[in-house]
């Protein structure tokens, strides 16, 4: 697993323990594989993928099976699941990136075009780098991105997870995704002058 | 400015700034720009962003992160997971060959047809996991009639579709050797009255699909291949709706587990917003690859700077002239060969509201001839439209014109809201408007037509809901200009007919003409040809008596007020021709059919009415006896169809059927089955399993094999047939109850007179429930079951369904009908062995006479009377 999302700059209480962060980790990821290949053999009836099911599907199995996890892990355990997929698809997408420089070789292999804002031509990796810029000024915020965008949560969800009032949640994503698209402008101008 | 030092301060200010209204906001950043501009500019940036923000991150972006995650998940140990590789693998009749393309939602293989004798090759795309397959089938089900029959040049015809066995929907298409447009007109560095070609040919294809209600919604240049000879093919039609969420919107967009069919690059604002998808998103998309096809450009989203998403608050963008002055290399035509109408015609179709674009691709192909033939473009002559206004305005977005924001692109609405802006507006008089009403007529009459009328149920669920909206429009939004009314209720009311809905259709034809009655139009040959058309449905919903009235009046009523509408002349000849020969009454018949083929022969261009005259002709002469005479004509129906439709077309394999029905009839059984075995598959793949022509054509191959002697081949198909009706008809039906007695009655000629009593006795139950009392059809089974009885010896019930049968066929049939007459020799048979002697020997002697110098079946039943009657002389 990359640290490239700045984890250690987290200030979450379930996060003093490393050692046991790490375990959590693993079996949230660990989970969520076995999740999606459930689906996958269509052992639930349907081939589509949903994160937001995904996501509640990975809270239940957790919550119900591990009886080790204190109330504030359980608390925290969908915001923590949000952040992991943000960390698979950043990952995919970087290599998805190497194996297209490569491609020639493999026409055939597929590869997913990681363009997350086609219309603004943003992709994965640009949205990850404008989020550590936004995780350096407001870590709230960037968990609320996490959350409402990476884990599929709705308000309501994202504000019992993070211990925060919807109205805040509500008002912050809005502000978040300003930011987000200012630094996006920024990173672009830059890019282009 | 958004830097660690400032952020707290900003994000402080940012804070109290969305507290306050608009007004508030102005004056809180302009009391600040006097001591920081810096500052100041950022505020404002970041608060335009705040108001903005509510797509990003939003409906598209969910679908990216869901595709990348389930992609993601899909990784086995690092190592990309590939689609299986299926060449040489057998979906239905095909053998896969080669895998020729690949995408992330479809793997396409080139394949061979191996059920048959000729060479067939297709493209069978087959879908990747992520789609959901039984909501892919179901849609493709409902579709297919539409969707197999989207007959055009220009479009890769859809043949089939199915699931493959580890459960994945698979669709077979019309194999095309071609390349891409773009990079065929790169490649060969075409000239712009080429490329507008091109355009042209495409344009007529998709506007083909709008008249049958067919919206693509994923034009892009891989979609649209040229061949060498330079034909256009569109590829995938239909498809995309079939992958996509076709529900309402509002439910599309909290239900996100659709992996959408839409291609960014080429996707329409409304697509983009999840709004409603109509003609003009084909459109929209047309505009994005037209220019990209005259310009050179290899983005024409980005070339033209358009932003493509619902957001309004764009700048105007580039002109496609414009855009081009930014390609590379040489272009055998200058940049301001596009300036002027090109612009505006393609700044039109790229309007980001559908309603100001071209409402379908046949307007933006009419405008594209008009710059070809150097006539005023209409896109000039819009007022003030969204593109080419100088500076952008917010307006709020319209999801759709009237309220009538259903699901489905239909062309039908969005010509409504034409109609309606312009009626607001009061520009045109009531006239023109007629005119224009005349227009959409065109275009609506074209809808779903084919040569094969949609059996009873056909009706898309869909269609008829938008339809059902579309008459109360006209009713109410149209309500005192009867002149548009009548046209559109005529309209509306030919749809319906093309549905096979023949009672609605009935019952708008009424309003129209009591409108031509208000209008005192009741003579006008609109009215004439209103009357016909109702005629023709109350001939399918029964109301045979009135109808052929009404159709001999107005075959008078034509040649005398309009001596010069010879087609219309013709069809009604046709109609009454069909009515005659259905009742038997061929010499009556026979004066009509030669008169339409005669006229269409000579007078009149329509090949599809021509064959279908001639037939009618083969029909009446068939009946008549004179079979080689009734040869010819289907032969001659045949080559038309042929000439006109191709070999594959529903309606020549049709009129094959009929040749082969007439050869049956000669006695030529080998090669009537012959010409039945090559005609049912191509049939059935465009047809479907259930569909009347292909159950019809499956009866009569077991009739012929009956005929010729295979009583197992023709039990075998019969039982094919009764499995096929009973699922499309459910128990109770007539035809169910037709099926049940053909197994019966070739089972009792086979001697197995035990196994033919159960579905007998089923055909007469049902016989007897939907036929109308007096009905000779519900003797049949009576006959056969006596005949049965009688090989078992269980001479009380031959007696009993003898006397049933007699009772039921005497006064309805003439007195010379074969099966009246077995009846009779049955029952009197039966009396002989009952010691009624005299009696019986009267019967049978009645019947043996009246048997005598028949062919046919007749041929049969007098031999069994015959033998029937020596026995009871010897008795």
């Amino acid at each position: 697993m990359s640290s490239q999302s700045g984890r250690g700059r987290d200030d979450s209480p379930a996060e003093d323990n490393a050692a046991h962060l790490d375990d959590l980790i693993g079996k949230i990821y660990h989970d969520l594989r076995q999740i999606a290949h459930l689906h996958r053999r269509g052992a639930y009836g349907n081939l589509t993928l949903q994160t937001t099911a995904l996501v509640h599907e990975a809270y239940l199995r957790m919550a119900g099976t591990d009886s080790e996890l204190s109330l504030q892990d359980r608390q925290h355990l969908k915001a923590l699941t949000s952040r992991i997929i943000r960390h698979i698809i950043v990952d995919y997408a970087r290599r998805a990136g190497a194996a297209k420089r490569d491609a020639a070789n493999a026409p055939h292999e597929r590869i997913e075009d990681s363009l997350i804002e086609p219309m603004l031509d943003v992709g994965v990796l640009d949205l990850d780098v404008a989020l550590h810029r936004l995780s350096g000024r407001s870590p709230r915020l960037e968990k609320i991105v996490e959350c409402r965008f990476f884990g599929g949560m709705n308000v309501q969800e994202t504000a019992d997870a993070l211990g925060l009032s919807p109205r805040t949640v509500e008002r912050d994503w809005r502000k978040a995704k300003a930011y987000l698209l200012r630094f996006l402008q920024e990173d672009k101008s830059k890019m282009n002058a | 400015m958004l830097s660690h030092k400032h952020f707290e301060y900003i994000d402080e200010l940012f804070d109290q700034a969305i507290e306050q209204d608009e007004t508030a906001q102005e004056r809180f950043i302009d009391s600040l720009a006097g001591e920081n501009p810096e500052l100041a500019h950022e505020l404002r940036e970041l608060i335009a962003q705040f108001r903005s923000s509510d797509t990003f991150l939003s409906l598209s972006a969910w679908h990216s992160r869901d595709r990348l995650l389930a992609a993601a998940l899909d990784l086995e140990d690092g190592v990309m997971a590939v689609a299986t590789d299926r060449s040489n693998q057998v979906l239905g009749s095909f053998r896969l060959d080669r895998e020729i393309a690949r995408g992330y939602r479809a793997v396409v293989y080139k394949a061979r047809r191996i059920d048959t004798e000729w060479e067939q090759v297709a493209a069978i795309k087959v879908l990747q996991r992520g789609v959901d397959s039984d909501d892919v089938l179901r849609r493709f089900l409902a579709e297919r009639q539409i969707l197999t029959l989207l007959d055009h040049p220009h479009i890769a015809t859809l043949m089939d579709g199915g699931r493959t066995e580890d459960g994945l929907p698979y669709f077979v298409m019309e194999y095309i050797e071609g390349r891409p447009v773009t990079d065929y007109c790169a490649e060969r560095n075409l000239p712009l009255k080429t490329r507008l070609e091109l355009c042209r040919q495409i344009c007529s294809a998709v506007a083909f699909a709008h008249r049958h209600l067919v919206v693509h919604r994923d034009l892009k240049p891989s979609n649209i291949l040229v061949t060498d000879a330079g034909q256009v093919k569109l590829l995938d039609f239909g498809i995309a709706k079939l992958l996509g969420s076709d529900v309402d919107p509002a439910i599309a967009a909290q239900t996100v587990d659709v992996v959408r069919p839409m291609t960014p690059r080429y996707a329409s604002p409304e697509q983009v917003a999840g709004e409603a998808i109509t003609s003009a998103t084909d459109v929209y998309q047309l505009g994005l690859l037209f220019t990209e096809i005259l310009t050179g450009v290899s983005n024409a989203r980005d070339a033209l700077g358009l932003s493509g998403g619902p957001d309004r608050h764009q700048a105007p963008p580039r002109t496609p002239s414009r855009a081009m002055l930014q390609v590379d290399g040489a272009s055998p035509f200058r940049p301001r060969e596009l300036r002027g109408d090109l612009d505006w015609i393609l700044l039109k179709a790229l309007e980001p509201r559908p309603e100001d674009r071209y409402a379908s691709a046949a307007e933006l192909d009419a405008d594209l001839e008009n710059y070809l033939s150097s006539r005023a473009v209409n896109a000039r002559q819009a007022t003030a439209p969204y593109l080419l206004r100088k500076f952008a305005r917010r307006r709020p977005v319209l999801s759709a014109a009237l309220g009538l924001s259903l699901a489905g692109g239909l062309v039908f609405i969005l010509v409504l809201a034409h109609f309606n802006r312009q009626l607001e507006a009061e520009r045109q008089s009531a006239l023109d408007a007629a005119a224009r009403a005349a227009e959409v007529r065109d275009l609506l009459v074209g809808f779903i037509r084919s040569p094969d009328p949609w059996s009873g149920s056909g009706a898309d669920a869909r269609v008829s809901d938008i339809l059902q909206h579309s008459e109360a429009t006209i009713e109410t939004q149209l309500e005192g200009r009867p002149e548009l009314q009548v046209v559109l209720y005529g309209a509306l009311a030919d749809v319906y007919q093309n549905l096979a809905a023949h009672e609605r259709s009935v019952a708008l034809r009424e309003k129209t003409l009591a409108l031509h009655r208000t209008l005192g139009t009741a003579n006008s040959f609109a009215s004439l040809q209103a009357q016909r058309k109702r005629a023709q449905s109350q001939m399918v919903v029964g109301e045979t008596r009135t109808a052929v009235a009404t159709l001999e009046r107005l075959l008078a009523r034509i040649a005398q007020a309009f001596p010069d509408q010879l087609r219309e002349a013709a069809l009604i000849d046709i109609e009454i021709g069909r009515y005659h020969n259905t009742y038997g009454r061929a010499q009556d018949a026979l004066p009509h059919g030669r008169r339409a083929v005669e006229t269409l022969e000579t007078e009149v261009e329509d090949p599809s009415l021509l064959a279908q005259a001639t037939t009618v002709y083969g029909n009446s002469l068939g009946l008549l006896g004179q079979v080689e005479e009734a040869y010819n004509a289907y032969a001659r129906a045949h080559e038309i169809n042929h000439k006109n439709r191709g070999e594959q077309d529903v309606a020549t394999l049709i009129s094959r059927a009929r040749i082969a029905a007439n050869l049956s009839n000669q006695g030529r059984y080998a090669e009537s089955i012959a010409i039945y075995d090559e005609i049912l598959p191509p049939l059935e793949s465009r047809l479907g399993p259930l569909h009347e022509e292909v159950l019809a054509v499956m009866n009569n191959v077991a009739y012929s094999h009956s005929l010729a002697g295979n009583r197992e081949n023709a039990i075998w198909l019969h039982r094919g047939v009764l499995e096929r009706r009973r699922e499309k008809f459910g128990d109770t039906h007539r035809q169910v109850a037709d099926s049940l007695q053909n197994i019966g009655s070739q089972l009792v000629h086979t001697g197995r007179y035990d196994q033919a009593i159960a579905p007998l006795e089923e055909a007469g139950r049902i016989y007897a429930l939907v036929n109308a009392p007096g009905h000779s059809r519900t003797a049949y089974p009576h006959v056969s079951l006596a005949i049965a009885y009688a090989g078992i010896g269980a001479d009380a019930l031959q007696e009993q369904h003898a006397r049933k049968a007699l009772t039921l066929l005497q006064g309805q049939v003439s007195d010379d009908h074969p099966a009246l007459l077995r009846a009779r020799c049955l029952l009197g048979d039966s009396l002989v062995r009952n010691g009624e002697r005299e009696q019986g020997i009267s019967l049978l002697e009645r019947a043996v006479d009246g048997l005598t110098g028949k062919v046919g079946i007749s041929g049969e039943h007098l031999e069994a009377c015959r033998e029937a009657l020596t026995q009871a002389r010897q008795s």
